[in-house]
């Protein structure tokens, strides 16, 4: 039996929803190690942002101890806020440390929707105004036209903490209705929220491919390290199933 | 859809075997979650307390995932200072996370009171001062530990290599140490990739076999009512409730 691949989240601390994500989609051999950032629930975002990526050296250097092969900085909004650019300095420091290539999230969505061809997109989130507007900022500078940038209301008044709480059926429902009939792809942002488990129905519904934050980070884990993942997840991942689907 | 069972895992930062026998052990609707304690090569006294200092931090990081258990998941962690630090760990754990906790060498240490047995045959990955205090603590706990044999080559690759060996490797080690007056055989480690052959074990030594990792499931498992995916021994299959 070989040495299995292993893959190194860095995950916010609250996050429930990326680890299931991953195993859901990862075959046998491959195997899913985390080390946690801090993030508190209450204060301005910019704060919370900023306490939880002060953690981030120390989650590649304990991470860098189980000879993992990869790791992935998997917070969509601590990759995106401070804008396009700052993305490919914490991928630098984490690599540097790790010794290890990086994925992080903002950066891999943006390579998914060009990918699949997308110039105009939609986007859903379980964000506040200041987040939702960051993202926009983020993939306007990566080159795309932001239609519209929706965070679900219900999801948004519970807060951090409980957004891997929702379910992924409210998730389906708001994102079918807030995707632009123009649009040429939807983007489910935020790593914490369950959007994968519902990315093949949604693309169905909406005639067009869904990009997901943990899908697409994924997308960009596994192509790095020649990962065959398993069916089922949205177009995206599965274009990387060398087997037919 | 209801929000899924959470665990949480503290596990030292070398250990990559207790995450993927926790989600090989636990049906779809049951989340693992970790969060790591600082461990590096070294195999001293030393190291293990500094471990042992990054708990507190990795209870409070779990508690903010909601997590509805806290799991301190290495087994020479939990015993190095004997029987009762272990409850302290425990109590730590639960004051911070503010959920129920469970640990390896306690766990294993119930499991096999849970099976009946008194006479243990130990194998570990570790050959060094590790043998002689797990003796020590198991001694203590009530059984007659006959003999406590360290897998040389695990032990020579070192904290994070115990992880790249094979678990064909532990069968043949563990099938021929087992001494034939045991009543059970507990290989001890939650780095060591045992829990994947324990059931093959159990049929070649035609007694019970309990596990670092298979053990520390079956404690956490019970706690929170969960039925387990079948096949990684006798323990862990008691808890499911389809006939396996």
């Amino acid at each position: 039996m070989a040495i299995r691949k292993r893959i190194g989240l860095i995950l916010p601390s609250c996050n429930t929803a990326a680890e299931p994500d991953y195993r859901m989609v990862a075959p046998d051999g491959v195997t899913i190690h985390t080390h946690r950032m801090f993030i508190g629930n209450e204060g301005p975002m910019s704060e919370i942002m900023d306490r939880m990526n002060e953690d981030m050296e120390q989650a590649a250097r304990y991470l860098s101890t189980a000879n993992v092969d990869l790791m992935v900085y998997a917070c969509t909004t601590g990759s995106f806020y401070r804008g396009w650019g700052f993305d490919q300095e914490m991928i630098k420091t984490i690599e540097d440390i790790g010794g290890v290539p990086v994925v992080a999230t903002a950066t891999a969505a943006a390579e998914a929707l060009k990918v699949q061809g997308a110039e105009k997109v939609s986007v859903t989130t379980p964000y506040p105004d200041w987040s939702n507007e960051r993202l926009a900022e983020y993939y306007r500078a990566a080159g795309f036209e932001v239609l519209n940038v929706d965070g679900e209301p219900n999801v948004v008044a519970a807060g951090g903490y409980a957004i891997s709480d929702r379910d992924p059926e409210e998730i389906l429902e708001f994102s079918t209705e807030k995707c632009q009939p123009e649009a040429d792809a939807h983007f489910c942002s935020c790593t914490a929220w369950r959007s994968l488990e519902v990315a093949a129905e949604l693309e169905r519904r909406l005639s067009r491919p869904v990009v997901t934050s943990n899908q697409a980070t994924i997308w960009a884990s596994f192509k790095r390290l020649d990962i065959d993942p398993r069916p089922g997840f949205g177009s995206l991942l599965d274009s990387l199933v060398k087997a037919p689907v | 859809m209801a929000i899924r069972k959470r665990i949480g895992l503290i596990v030292p930062s070398t250990n990559t075997t207790v995450e993927p026998d926790f989600r090989m052990a636990a049906p779809r609707d049951v989340t693992i979650h970790s969060h790591r304690m600082w461990m590096d090569e070294a195999t001293t006294t030393n190291i293990v307390d500094k471990m042992n200092s990054d708990v507190e931090q990795a209870a409070k990081y779990l508690s903010t995932a909601s997590v509805d258990l806290i799991v301190y998941a290495c087994t020479a962690g939990s015993f190095y200072k004997g029987r009762g630090y272990d409850r302290e760990m425990l109590a730590l754990i639960e004051t911070t996370g503010g959920v129920p906790a469970v640990a390896t060498a306690p766990a294993a240490a119930d499991a096999l009171d849970h099976l009946g047995v008194k006479a243990i045959s130990v194998t570990s990955p570790y050959g060094d001062w590790r043998d002689e205090r797990l003796k020590v603590y198991y001694t203590e706990a009530g059984f007659n530990v006959l003999n406590v044999d360290g897998e040389p080559v695990a032990s020579a690759a070192g904290n994070s290599g115990i992880c790249d060996q094979p678990p064909e490797s532990v069968v043949e080690f563990s099938a021929n140490a087992c001494r034939p007056e045991a009543e059970a055989l507990f290989c001890s480690c939650t780095a060591w990739r045992s829990m994947e052959v324990a059931a093959e074990l159990e049929q070649r030594l035609s007694r019970p076999v309990v596990t670092s990792n298979q053990a520390t499931v079956w404690a956490a498992f019970k706690r929170l009512e969960i039925e387990p995916n079948p096949g990684f021994g006798s323990l862990v299959d008691s808890l499911a409730k389809a006939p396996v």
